[in-house]
């Protein structure tokens, strides 16, 4: 491509921005016409501007340190998600422990019989309804069974255990 | 002895997603559902032009670096807020960019506390304003440009580097800022202006001896 007019591709930039932007691209590649251009807009000067060049080695070392880095970051924020839930969970606790401390000094019979009644009423229910397998029915649902010598284990493994 | 005693999957491993061959659409929807392989090829594809953008705003690769890393983790963090309607570029860029420009400013207050040192580094550039053009490297114009470009607000500078430098059109520009496109053209319009006057004014080599030319044009 020979040389653009600068002075005349500049005044019509705004009308005819893509030929204000095939010229620029002339301009990065091409070191005839560079004082005319910059005459007509000197602030192309700023196309110079540095930007890393990389070889495809130096970017994927690029790439891998910014992987590890939002992996660890994100590790972070899962342990201060943790830690702050933690500290919660404590105070949770221990108004949970606190409330039933007081109920129980004020009217301990009432409660007693609750606590100790409660699961005896429930068992038969719980009984006739018959052992369950959960998880059966799960995406890539499997059985296995290991037998050995006075050994036998059944397990259910679904999909979210592939690797 | 291990045995399968059952299996609900009749047929063999479906094959995974092949995140290479996927869009950067897709990709993103993918993040949004949590898939941490589509994460990894989405820093894959961006990572390269995102360090070359912010370094380009900060003027240092160091810096452009840890905003990049810190880009794809509020990537992570707001995947849910990504909506497909949006250009994934866009959405990106618009996070990269905030980060910058939180980044350029905690510079300058940094850099307020540093006067004398900026004071000695503003002579040192000036004292270069006579060196021939033939002669300007890359590093000399980083630096001009972070010189002139303090007079600029954070947006000015976003919106010429966005739409001079990365070729954007002044919608997309007005997308990643978050503003409307009129906003972007009066802020192209004055940093064209600041940076023209100032680099003519000191660094008048630039200009071959040409006036201030289209000073004087009007936002479109």
């Amino acid at each position: 491509m020979s040389c653009p007019d600068w002075s005349g591709v500049a005044a019509r930039r705004e009308a005819e921005p893509s030929g204000w932007a095939a010229a620029v691209a002339h301009y990065d590649g091409c070191s005839l016409c560079r004082r005319e251009a910059l005459a007509a807009d000197p602030l192309l000067v700023f196309r110079r501007l540095p930007v890393e060049e990389m070889t495809p080695a130096e970017e994927q070392a690029e790439v891998d340190a910014v992987r590890q880095a939002v992996t660890a970051m994100r590790t972070a924020g899962r342990l201060e998600v943790r830690r702050r839930f933690a500290g919660w969970r404590r105070w949770a606790a221990a108004v949970v422990l606190a409330a039933a401390a007081l109920s129980v000094g004020r009217d301990k019979a009432r409660n007693l019989e609750t606590l100790v009644m409660a699961p005896v009423s429930e068992a038969p229910a719980a009984a006739a309804a018959g052992p369950t397998l959960e998880g059966l029915n799960r995406p890539g649902a499997r059985v296995y069974h290991l037998a050995n010598e006075g050994v036998s284990v059944v397990w259910i493994v679904d999909e979210s255990l592939d690797v | 002895m291990l045995e399968l005693v059952y299996s609900s999957r009749q047929s063999p491993l479906p094959p995974r997603a092949p995140w290479a061959e996927s869009s950067d659409r897709d990709l993103l929807m993918a993040v949004r559902e949590g898939d941490e392989a589509a994460l990894n090829e989405l820093i894959g594809r961006k990572t390269k032009p995102l360090i070359q953008l912010c370094q380009r705003i900060l003027g240092d690769l160091e810096e452009a670096r840890d905003v990049v890393q810190v880009t794809f983790f509020k990537v992570w963090e707001n995947r849910r807020k990504f909506d497909d309607r949006w250009s994934p570029n866009t959405w990106i860029y618009r996070i990269a960019s905030n980060l910058a420009i939180d980044h350029l400013r905690s510079r300058r207050s940094r850099e307020k506390s540093h006067e004398p040192v900026r004071l000695h580094l503003r002579q040192v550039a000036d004292s270069r304003a006579h060196r021939d053009l033939s002669r300007l490297q890359q590093g000399e114009v980083a630096a001009i440009f972070r010189e002139l470009s303090a007079g600029l607000s954070e947006r000015q500078r976003m919106a010429f580097l966005l739409r001079e430098l990365e070729g954007m059109s002044s919608l997309e520009v007005a997308k990643v800022l978050n503003c409307r496109e009129s906003t972007v053209r009066n802020h192209l319009f004055n940093a064209r202006k600041v940076l023209r006057r100032e680099l003519l004014r000191r660094y008048p080599e630039y200009a071959g001896g040409f006036g201030l030319g289209s000073e004087g044009e009007e936002p479109q």
